[in-house]
């Protein structure tokens, strides 16, 4: 099966199963592969991932949390005449069984780039953490890629996976009872589980054919 | 054969081969199967990818950019020691490619479908505003720009090709004026070919083993473990 066979069986998930949930070991297996496909600039991987496991009341958390974000970003809207609907695409934070928030980590050097910078007169910044706030775009793009590859691990051992990137970029926000351990603002949040309900079965043929993609030439433009 | 099996031929090339050089079909062909691999947000792609063919004096000057800013970079840290001083093996990349890419930020207007519903919910659709894409939004862009440069990857190692990654360079617009396409500041470069010498063949098998990855256990935190 080619890499095109497998990414492309990804769909954003609206609900997920309640009856069919990976287990522990199955997580871990799939990190484990996933995790070796990444790579980070100078091996550093200035970033982490908290793995939370099957808990309902956490994931409603997080989900509300996603939401409420939302709200305050968009303001009452009903007062200006509008109804208010909640977000379908953030659903999934509130039944995926796993979930994994990336967020950046002090990252001291392996010994060769400490050797290398010591030999080179070359600054280390990653294991300083001052330097977090202007790492993040650089280390964005390794959460990024190491999400990729844990989805293709993912999907290959047939589960389904969904990200979101809307939560309150302020730490203080996240309740302490459950995201206590969160000390930097995340990157992403990733979910993993077997879909019961995908974002495509939930939209009208009319809509689906509305929700396009911008052309190949947007995106791509060949300069020569 | 296993999306694993695919991804971990990757390895970081130093330099490209000149004699083997994918064509611009070739290119195009890994662009349009890598792009409906990866997802955005909305369906935004709040992203543009400037693509570079082969061109050895461009080549040379992005390569120089690069290794200007580490020196820039070790200077401001009050480091970078001129006796001390050797150019940076990881940008070598840079210098041979044949193909280059170079993401950065783009604004975009909303599908029909998301046109629709924002009006519906009196939403806003943040990623037309140019300010809002190239200074409030970079972050959560480059995430969906480093899961298209993984998809990139995944089908370039399929087409046995290789690729490399770079995110050394100026963050000032101004300091790209040899690259007049470039509106706003890039988020990453990423080079394609084929492998002349790779990273690990110029390392030592002493400097292999203490060039490590940080172990699975800090990676991943398993909070219910707890």
């Amino acid at each position: 099966m080619s890499i095109t066979d497998s990414l492309k069986r990804r769909a954003h998930v609206v609900h997920y199963k309640k009856d069919i949930i990976p287990t522990r070991s199955q997580i871990e297996e799939i990190l484990r592969i996933g995790y070796p496909l990444a790579t980070s600039k100078q091996k550093a991987f200035p970033y982490k991932a908290y793995v939370l496991g099957p808990n309902e009341s956490r994931s409603k958390t997080l989900y509300n949390l996603c939401e409420n974000n939302k709200i305050e970003f968009d303001g009452d809207v009903e007062e200006k005449g509008f109804k208010y609907r909640a977000n379908p695409n953030l659903y999934h934070l509130a039944t995926a069984p796993w979930t994994l928030i990336f967020t950046p980590r002090v990252a001291p050097g392996n010994q060769f780039a400490q050797e290398q910078c010591a030999q080179t007169g070359t600054k280390w910044e990653m294991g300083d953490e001052s330097f977090i706030p202007r790492g993040r775009e650089s280390w964005s793009i390794e959460v990024g890629m190491i999400a990729k590859t844990i989805t293709g691990a993912v999907l290959d051992a047939g589960w389904d996976t969904s990200y979101n990137i809307c939560f309150p970029k302020d730490v203080s926000k996240w309740p302490k009872n459950y995201f206590g351990f969160i000390k930097h603002m995340p990157y992403l949040v990733q979910t993993i589980g077997k879909a019961d309900l995908y974002k495509w079965q939930n939209m009208s043929e009319e809509s689906l054919k509305k929700d396009t993609c911008p052309p190949f030439e947007d995106i791509f433009i060949f300069e020569d | 054969m296993t999306v694993a099996d695919t991804f971990k031929k990757r390895a970081h090339v130093v330099h490209y081969k000149k004699d083997i050089i994918p064509t611009r079909s070739q290119i195009e062909e890994i662009l349009r199967t890598a792009l409906p691999l990866v997802t955005s947000k909305q369906k935004g792609y709040p992203y543009q990818v400037h693509v570079l063919g082969p061109n050895a004096e461009r080549s040379r000057k992005l390569w120089n950019l690069c290794e200007n800013n580490k020196i820039d970079t070790d200077v401001k840290a009050n480091m970078g020691d001129a006796k001390m001083y050797r150019s940076n093996h990881g940008l070598y990349h840079m210098r041979s490619a044949p193909w280059t890419l170079i993401t950065t930020p783009m604004t975009r207007n909303a599908n029909p479908f998301h046109k629709a519903k924002f009006k519906e919910a009196d939403s806003l659709w943040e990623l037309g505003n140019p300010t809002f894409v190239n200074e409030e939004n970079r972050e959560s862009c480059a995430v969906e720009i480093g899961m298209l440069a993984k998809a990139i990857t995944g089908v370039t190692l399929e087409r046995g090709w290789d690729t490399s990654y770079n995110i050394c360079f100026p963050h000032m617009k101004h300091k790209w004026h040899d690259f007049p396409f470039i509106r706003y500041t890039p988020t990453l470069m990423q080079t394609i070919g084929k492998a002349d010498v790779y990273k690990w063949q110029q390392l030592t098998e002493e400097e292999r083993k203490l060039d490590t990855d940080i172990s699975f256990e800090k990676m991943f935190k398993f909070e219910d473990d707890k």
